[in-house]
């Protein structure tokens, strides 16, 4: 018996009237392999702009995947058609046999946004993404001239976020089974220099892709982007980021016009990291879907707002 | 040459998103995997059950890997429980993938929470033939995220020595009562399947390793085995040796079970078992922790 392709095909794709939205699986061309997609669409008329989602690096990639698809199903539900796909080496990508590293993400970004007009049949695009995602996005909406960009707490400084990424194996390993023994940056530093790669909760992180991710600049390498940009911050307290007000001053000097959103919300630290926790007796569930449910909102309020103005993303 | 078919399945309100991966030729079987409740996607973390699936797919075994509602492409509220696993919702997919594909064979491969969710799966399943359980952990519960109850673990953790034995002794209290219901499903299920468990030295999984024991000792003609997962206390799929065994084991292990079909171009033409037939089913034997070799198959 061969395989039923009628009746696969026919399950690729979705339409739900509570959600107010329509989801399609996309084959996609990323780099040098096939990756999937989804395009959320809205179920009335569509808006002639839509939206791209970068996602972040590393095991970040699952950690705010649900952020990814909370944005990707509101912008639609509000008639923006909006594309989350793998960059090669994640999810159901097809190409597992290089490390994935910003240029990777960059390239595959690139390539995905020749594709998305045609399939959504949009005019205008634009980017989002959510840490080191909002940084492939500033890159990608900077060299290509994109009509909006939304940063949901960006990565601005490569070698800050590399120090991060080995951080967060000393942190996991403190407050893990054997505190006693829980590895040093310093000795995984030394580690990465000596063989090479170090395992970051998992992921192989190799120094190639290290040194990489080191030399990302944001103030440095975005220079020409001149449309509407809102950018997140996702915190505990309500004082801004240095880095990210420095930032909206560079986008602003290029032309841009950008503003910085702060959401407060006590998850705020779980933020790219894991989010299950009981909340309720013997149930897990998502701390963040407040997050996700505040980065929507303002994120459909500004882009309201920016209609209202004439000044459309 | 493998073919993926990415779906969303209906089941209940809600869509179910999998990825059928399907290899050249009619499937020898079909695996589920299901990613415990940690928030991962059908590909798992680090993608693994994708590169499991396409490891498969060369084998000419056809997969289907699938998301709980409200993580991934799937839709509904992402809640974690072991008291509402996703039973209905596996079992739906496995009824679809099945039909789409084909296969007569059906097995599942599946971690934490999603290996609890196959224990009762699978009696639903006339198919099922073989399973991978990893981390059944059968004490496993969920963890407390009561500020002083949070506090004494972090401080008991931090005594060397004496923070060990007082977790210990906290695991042993806790008796074997929390882990009855593991236990029944293992007993039930090995008497209609094959079942491969891969579980990691912490304290959490119990006498598991003496109660597959006695299992094997009294139960039928299904095989039954249990291997160490390496990586010491990493957590879950942190340790890359890790990823690398339960990869290998997986595969290996389903390529043993299923039966060879000779009608499999790619099956003929490449891989370990390929073209031969399925070795006679040998005496079950339970490899115990300090026997665990990553090429044993029992």
């Amino acid at each position: 018996m061969s395989v039923d392709e009628a009746l696969l095909e026919g399950h690729s794709s979705y339409r739900d009237s509570r959600l107010g939205i329509s989801e399609r699986f996309v084959r996609l061309l990323a780099g040098p392999a096939d990756t999937l997609g989804v395009i959320a669409s809205p179920l009335g008329v569509p808006q002639r702009l839509g939206w791209v989602i970068c996602h972040s690096f590393g095991s970040e990639q699952v950690d705010l995947h649900l952020t990814d698809v909370a944005m990707a199903r509101g912008l639609a539900r509000a008639g923006f058609p909006t594309l989350r796909f793998h960059c090669q080496g994640y999810g159901d990508s097809w190409d597992y046999s290089v490390p994935p590293r910003p240029s990777t993400h960059l390239r595959d970004t690139l390539d995905v946004l020749e594709q998305f007009p045609a399939m959504a049949q949009v005019d205008r695009v634009g980017l989002i993404g959510a840490r080191f995602g909002g940084t492939v996005a500033a890159l990608a909406a900077d060299r290509i001239g994109a009509s909006g960009l939304v940063l949901i707490h960006p990565i601005v400084s490569g070698a800050k976020y590399a120090a991060e990424v080995l951080r967060s194996r000393v942190i996991t390993e403190m407050l893990g089974e054997d505190p006693n023994r829980a590895v040093t940056a310093d000795q995984l530093k030394a580690e990465m220099a000596t063989t090479g790669m170090v395992n970051i909760k998992g992921w192989a992180l190799h120094r190639d892709v290290f040194d990489e991710l080191r030399q990302v600049d944001l103030l440095k390498e975005v220079g020409r982007f001149s449309g509407r940009a809102l950018v997140f911050q996702v915190t505990r307290r309500r004082t801004p980021s240095p880095s990210l007000v420095h930032l909206i001053e560079k986008l602003r000097s290029r032309g841009a016009e950008a503003e910085l959103d702060v959401i407060s919300h006590v998850a705020a630290p779980n933020f790219g990291y894991e989010h299950f926790r009981p909340v309720a007796k013997d149930v897990l569930g998502d701390i963040l879907e407040g997050v996700n449910h505040s980065l929507v909102e303002r994120t459909l309020l500004w882009l309201t707002a920016g209609a209202a103005a004439g000044v459309e993303a | 040459m493998t073919r993926e078919y990415p779906v969303f399945v209906p089941s209940g309100e809600e869509r179910i998103a999998a990825v059928i991966a399907v290899p050249e030729g009619t499937p020898r079987g079909l695996v589920l995997m299901l990613p415990g409740g940690g928030g991962a996607p059908r590909s798992q973390r680090y993608g693994m059950y994708t590169k499991v699936a396409r490891s498969l797919a060369e084998r000419g075994i056809a997969s289907v890997r699938m998301e709980w509602r409200g993580i991934g492409e799937s839709t509904g509220q992402a809640r974690y429980s072991f008291k509402a696993l996703p039973v209905e919702d596996s079992v739906t997919v496995a009824r679809f993938a099945l039909r789409a594909t084909g296969a007569t064979q059906f097995g599942m491969a599946a971690n934490c929470g999603g290996a609890r969710t196959a224990l009762l799966a699978l009696p639903g399943v006339p198919e099922a033939r073989a399973a991978v359980l990893m981390m059944l952990k059968p004490r496993s519960i969920t963890r407390s995220q009561k500020p002083p109850v949070k506090r004494m673990k972090r401080w008991v953790k931090r005594i060397p020595w004496a923070g060990a034995l007082i977790r210990q002794a906290y695991w042993a209290v806790r008796g074997w009562r929390k882990g009855t219901p593991v236990y029944d499903g293992l007993r039930v299920l090995n008497g209609m399947s094959d079942l491969l468990l891969l579980e990691a030295g912490t304290v959490k999984v119990g006498k598991l390793s003496r109660f597959v024991a006695n299992l094997q000792a009294k139960n039928g003609s299904h095989r039954l085995e249990m291997r160490t997962l390496p990586g010491g206390a990493s957590r879950s799929f942190q340790s890359l040796e890790r990823q690398d065994f339960v990869i290998e084991s997986v595969v290996e292990w389903f390529d043993q079970l299923f039966p060879v079909m000779q009608d499999i171009p790619a099956h003929e033409s490449s891989h370990r078992s390929n073209g031969q037939p399925v070795p006679p089913r040998k005496p079950r034997k339970t490899v115990l922790a300090s026997e665990a070799e990553p090429t044993a198959t029992g």
